[in-house]
């Protein structure tokens, strides 16, 4: 009896495999994101620009390819640096309600502030990855960025090789890691805790206080840095608030890494002080920035064994004669060969589900058996 | 002592739209029971017994051939299916595809004109040198022709329909098969493919369909 289809058993499914894959997180699945390659939109709206800025890749305005890499947002738990409904009735407390935002998804509901150590901060530098680079979650470990200010450059990473095996935080959000000194290649150098610096003391802060650098959350994507102890180490520029008229901090910072200004606002029109691209000027002066996408794939394996006397005949119309019909090599005949370059998966309906390829073709005769593992994603 | 030839191979599969609207419906829905092959791509009229090198090289043209990637239209894959036949059956040439006794080399589709209520046009395949059960028969264009099948287990699908087109192919299952004509305004045609769903025998025809003639 001729057949076409072979029935597949349980022992030839392999289902619920689960793969871990890891590339680069940024468009392309490039790792690295270096110095020519950090930009903003003049285009972003005012409306959007006083909670975050998008970086991109490439330049938005001249390059079709350049794709939002990462945002970055500045939070003040009472609204600083930004104006006040006094300022202005139309004014949004876009810092305000971004650290809330950020506080409502990351930490537990009773926690009112972000603590890095032990150290309890009212403002915060939020950076969230594009969901379509994280793909699933940040790759912990496999990061790190570079800021560079006054005080020279500083690369950063988190402390997840160290705390995998036994101390990894689970908080709300997933997993947590603290933000440390170091890099990919050698590692943890000092330590989570800023007042293990040797010179803390001479960045006036104090060396008891434990003031941490941040915490990154791989699953949310969002890497969340303390402005009070990245400022002054990296030496970001002193604010100078705004005060001036109605110029912004971040434009008498001349485009440098700037601190944020929390103070009252003078002049007369009141200016959001978009302190989040002090952090960003730090970043794309750095020009590093490291990292990977990491995700976790379903397969379904399906065994397809071809036996030797089985898929002897083809059906495709160069095999015969066109003249009369015959196979058109003789020794077919009597020793038949095939070459399978398709698999196609079917229901009981004979509807063709899925389908695979092989990279060249296979020689099939009654010599010789095919064992092909195919692999479905989902 | 030698290596041994890897006889086992890895390969990656793609869902087809079919495979994809099912498990939209369900893990329950997508259920894969059987598989086939094919050698779409392969012109056999490379195997060179006249190589220079020898026999060992006869098929070398074939299989250093590289294949292009899957497509997850589930009309365009798996055109010549590979059988499991005896040798009765493989004979010199093969099981091959009649249509209401006519070799399918030779048989086409009478033209049709569409009219209201207006006749079919049965189809009933059969295979000589060897058995099929049933058959499945492809329309590409529903907007030219549609399918009755006849016979034990008949069944008809759809392939999953292009917004943007409207081509989504009606694939029916059956031994025999009744074809009718589509209300167009212009004369129009359609692939219409046949094989044995034992056999795999297959043969691709063309309907010419005429629209309702102006008083």
């Amino acid at each position: 009896m001729a057949k076409i289809f072979t029935p597949l058993t349980s022992d030839d499914i392999v289902q619920g495999s689960a793969t871990t894959v890891t590339t680069g997180l940024w468009t392309g699945d490039v790792g690295s994101l270096t110095s020519s390659m950090f930009f903003t939109s003049s285009a972003q709206p005012a409306s959007t620009l006083e909670y975050y800025v998008s970086v991109y890749q490439a330049n938005p305005a001249t390059d079709d390819a350049a794709e939002v890499q990462f945002s970055i947002a500045y939070g003040h738990v009472s609204g600083g640096g930004a104006p006040t409904l006094n300022d202005s009735d139309l004014a949004t407390l876009a810092t305000k309600a971004t650290y809330s935002q950020y506080k409502n998804i990351l930490l537990p509901q009773d926690q009112g502030k972000f603590i890095f150590g032990s150290y309890t901060t009212d403002h915060i530098y939020a950076m969230t990855i594009q969901r379509a680079r994280i793909r699933e979650k940040l790759d912990p470990g496999n990061w790190m960025v570079t800021l560079t200010g006054k005080s020279g450059s500083f690369t950063f990473i988190d402390d997840s090789s160290q705390t995998l095996s036994d101390a990894a935080t689970y908080t709300v959000s997933g997993r947590a890691f603290n933000i440390v000194s170091g890099t990919l290649g050698t590692g943890v150098s000092g330590s989570t805790i800023h007042s293990t610096y040797a010179s803390a003391s001479a960045f006036g802060i104090n060396p008891t206080a434990e003031i941490g650098f941040g915490t990154v959350y791989p699953e949310r994507g969002i890497i969340v840095w303390n402005p009070d102890a990245i400022v002054p180490v990296v030496g970001f520029n002193s604010a100078s608030g705004g005060g001036s008229g109605t110029v912004q901090n971040w434009a008498t910072a001349s485009y440098t890494p700037f601190a944020p200004y929390t103070g009252s606002l003078s002049g007369a029109v009141k200016y959001n002080q978009l302190n989040h691209l002090g952090l960003y000027y730090a970043i794309r002066d750095g020009g590093d920035f490291q990292a990977r996408s990491s995700e976790t794939i379903s397969s379904t394996h399906i065994f397809v064994r071809l036996k030797n006397k089985e898929y002897n005949f083809s059906n495709n119309p160069s095999l015969k004669n066109p003249t009369d019909g015959t196979i058109r090599v003789p020794t077919f005949v009597k020793k038949p060969k095939t070459y399978p370059t398709t698999i196609g998966f079917y229901n009981n309906q004979n509807e063709l589900l899925a389908v695979a390829k092989l990279s060249r073709p296979i020689e099939k005769s009654e010599d010789a058996e095919a064992l092909f593992r195919t692999r479905i994603d989902f | 002592m030698g290596y041994l030839d890897k006889t086992s191979i890895t390969v990656d599969a793609i869902l087809t739209k079919k495979g994809r609207e099912l498990l939209s419906k369900g893990r329950s829905e997508f259920n894969i029971t059987k598989f086939a092959i094919a050698d779409d791509e392969i012109d056999y009229s490379l195997y060179d017994t006249a190589h220079p090198l020898g026999s060992n090289y006869y098929g070398s043209i074939i299989e250093s051939l590289p294949i292009l990637e899957a497509v997850p239209d589930e009309t365009q894959c798996m055109k010549y299916k590979l059988a499991t036949l005896n040798s009765t059956e493989r004979g010199t040439s093969g099981p091959t595809l009649y249509i209401g006794g006519t070799v399918a080399s030779s048989f086409t589709f009478s033209p049709m004109t569409y009219a209201p209520n207006s006749a079919g046009q049965d189809v009933t395949p059969n295979t000589q040198g060897s058995t099929d059960t049933s058959y499945t028969m492809i329309i590409f264009n529903p907007d030219v022709a549609r399918v009755v099948p006849g016979g034990n287990n008949a069944s008809i699908s759809t392939t999953v329909a292009d917004p943007n087109t409207i081509n989504n192919a009606i694939i029916a299952t059956g031994t025999q098969f009744t074809v009718y004509p589509q209300d167009v305004s212009a004369q129009s045609t359609t692939q219409i493919t046949i094989y044995g769903n034992d056999t795999g025998v297959t043969d691709t025809f063309v309907l010419v369909v005429n629209p309702l003639p102006t008083v």
